[in-house]
């Protein structure tokens, strides 16, 4: 039922970029692929960032740009604001997204995924005051709690703490500022994003609370990397380069640059 | 019918988005107005004693409130915006000290703060040319008669520049409904807000139809009745002169307004 309304909308989505989309896409469909532009949410660190310079850093820019000198294929690397990443993948504005996007049934009637690349739980993160580990919507009752809107966590959220205030943000990185503020109680948001926070502004501010389990209905299996639907060959040739940098070791050794723990999850 | 013919049909009578999320457009609208109608009327009221400063013969106090009127025309009201929002938050603990925390803690109280401090700078701007146009010789004609300032800013100068400051204060009104939009971008769910929440959720353009459509909707009756506000108050001016006082303004409207027509 809920795939069905979803394809509904994705017809929509394609009705309204007319039909001048509808033929750049064609033409790339038939292209070898030489170049290909990687859309990423910048504002997510360490998975992806805009660093001093104005360059976009990473570890998923680092793994994505593994990825590509396996496929032989250069990549581009563009920035693009959440809330408009899926229509603006599938307008042409580039080719790949991959920017620690959780597969879901919702979002995979509007775009194909590669194989999951990684899967980390989400964590409640606090100020640096709170004690109880407890994060159940009964007791987190009353309180304020942000989150990047359109993810995974605010449906989670909107659905199961109804009796708290939920904010949205459009960036990833805009809530936490907001816990630093003192504006809210708690945020959630990914294991290594809450964590790499915490370690930035110090203890002082705030902690990671605890994690949670990812549910399956709200979070799925993991992370891939999105493609429009007629870009099936693109898709089989991530899929391979992410079993290839996998196979040789080379996945453990840039996970291992930026992370303590294994965000494989397999 | 053309198959995209049915496409566009549909993207713009959607009436299923509309049955689903229609509400939430509507809860926004309320956001906005309570907003805008606030902030506009505290802003018309911090107007009046900048414009005065401004127009003041005292250099240092003239000076003040002219710098004021240039940092808020003269800078983004997003940046000012995340200069009270986010900029307060660094400031928490001098907030929370002298206890005005909770206000800078609520993004609506921010927007509310911005938004004033930003119309009140235009707003005392169109006061001073209107207080400005009502000719030199009345007031010296009304002093001479021995009025007192305030007796002659009440009868003379106030109706007479009211009247000409009608229509560029509905333009600053307009501006303010359309910049209000900037709200959704700290969290409030005003119009802009809910349409982007309701846009994450369907993906669905049709609903930013809806939205920029009741947005022209609310700009449009404030101009009709601003307008039919005006046409009201001015009736002895375009009737033409009931008698001498009334004709020396009278030329200066059509000046006046005929400007702000073109």
């Amino acid at each position: 039922m809920k795939t069905a309304n979803a394809m509904v909308l994705a017809k929509r989505c394609l009705a309204a970029l007319g039909v001048a989309a509808a033929l750049v896409t064609a033409q790339a469909q038939a292209k070898e692929w030489k170049t290909v532009r990687i859309g990423m949410d910048a504002t997510y660190p360490p998975f992806e960032s805009v660093n001093a310079k104005g360059e976009i850093v990473g570890w998923e820019v680092d793994y994505a740009t593994e990825l590509c000198k396996r496929m032989k294929v250069t990549c581009t690397f563009q920035n693009q604001d959440w809330d408009g990443i899926i229509p603006s993948l599938v307008a042409n504005k580039f080719d790949v997204i991959m920017s620690s996007m959780n597969i879901t049934d919702k979002r995979k009637a509007l775009v194909n995924f590669s194989q999951v690349y990684f899967s980390t739980p989400p964590v409640f993160v606090g100020a640096a005051g709170v004690k109880s580990t407890d994060v159940s919507p009964e007791a987190l009752k009353g309180k304020t709690i942000g989150t990047q809107s359109s993810t995974t966590f605010a449906n989670y959220l909107e659905a199961m703490y109804k009796g708290s205030e939920i904010k949205l943000y459009p960036g990833g990185d805009e809530p936490q500022n907001d816990l630093k503020a003192g504006r809210l109680d708690y945020t959630l948001t990914d294991l290594i994003v809450g964590t790499n926070f915490v370690e930035k502004v110090g203890a002082g501010c705030c902690k990671v609370v605890t994690e949670i389990k990812r549910v399956p209905e709200f979070f799925g299996p993991g992370v891939g990397a999105a493609f429009r639907k007629e870009d099936a060959d693109l898709t089989a040739m991530f899929n391979k380069a992410i079993d290839e940098v996998d196979a040789d070791g080379t996945y453990k050794k840039i996970a291992d640059g930026y992370f303590k723990i294994n965000i494989r999850g397999k | 019918m053309p198959a995209w013919s049915q496409d566009v049909l549909r993207f713009v009578i959607n009436t299923e988005l509309l049955a689903q999320y229609g509400w939430r457009l509507l809860t926004g609208l309320q956001m906005t107005a309570a907003v805008v109608g606030l902030s506009f009327c505290l802003g018309f009221v911090l107007a009046w004693p900048v414009a005065l400063a401004r127009m003041s013969r005292r250099f240092a106090v003239s000076r003040l409130a002219a710098s004021y009127i240039a940092v808020f025309r003269g800078t983004p009201l997003l940046c000012q915006l995340y200069l009270i929002y986010y900029g307060g938050g660094e400031f928490r603990p001098f907030f929370t000290e002298v206890g005005v925390w909770w206000f800078f803690r609520d993004a609506y109280y921010c927007c509310i703060l911005s938004f004033t401090l930003n119309t009140a700078a235009y707003q005392a701007e169109i006061l001073r040319g209107a207080i400005q146009s009502v000719p030199k010789g009345q007031v010296e004609a009304a002093r001479a008669l021995g009025l007192s300032w305030l007796a002659i800013m009440r009868h003379v100068v106030m109706p007479q520049a009211l009247l000409v400051a009608i229509r560029p204060l509905g333009n600053e009104l307009i501006s303010v409904i359309k910049a209000s939009a900037l709200a959704a971008i700290v969290t409030l769910l005003d119009l802009m807000g809910q349409t982007r929440f309701v846009f994450a959720r369907t993906f669905d353009f049709s609903i930013y139809l809806y939205c920029a459509l009741i947005y022209l909707a609310l700009t449009e009756m404030t101009r009709r009745v601003v307008e039919a506000i005006e046409m009201r108050l001015s009736r002895h001016v375009r009737a033409g002169a009931p008698s001498i006082t009334v004709v020396a303004p009278k030329r200066r409207y059509r000046v006046g307004l005929g400007g702000v027509r073109l």
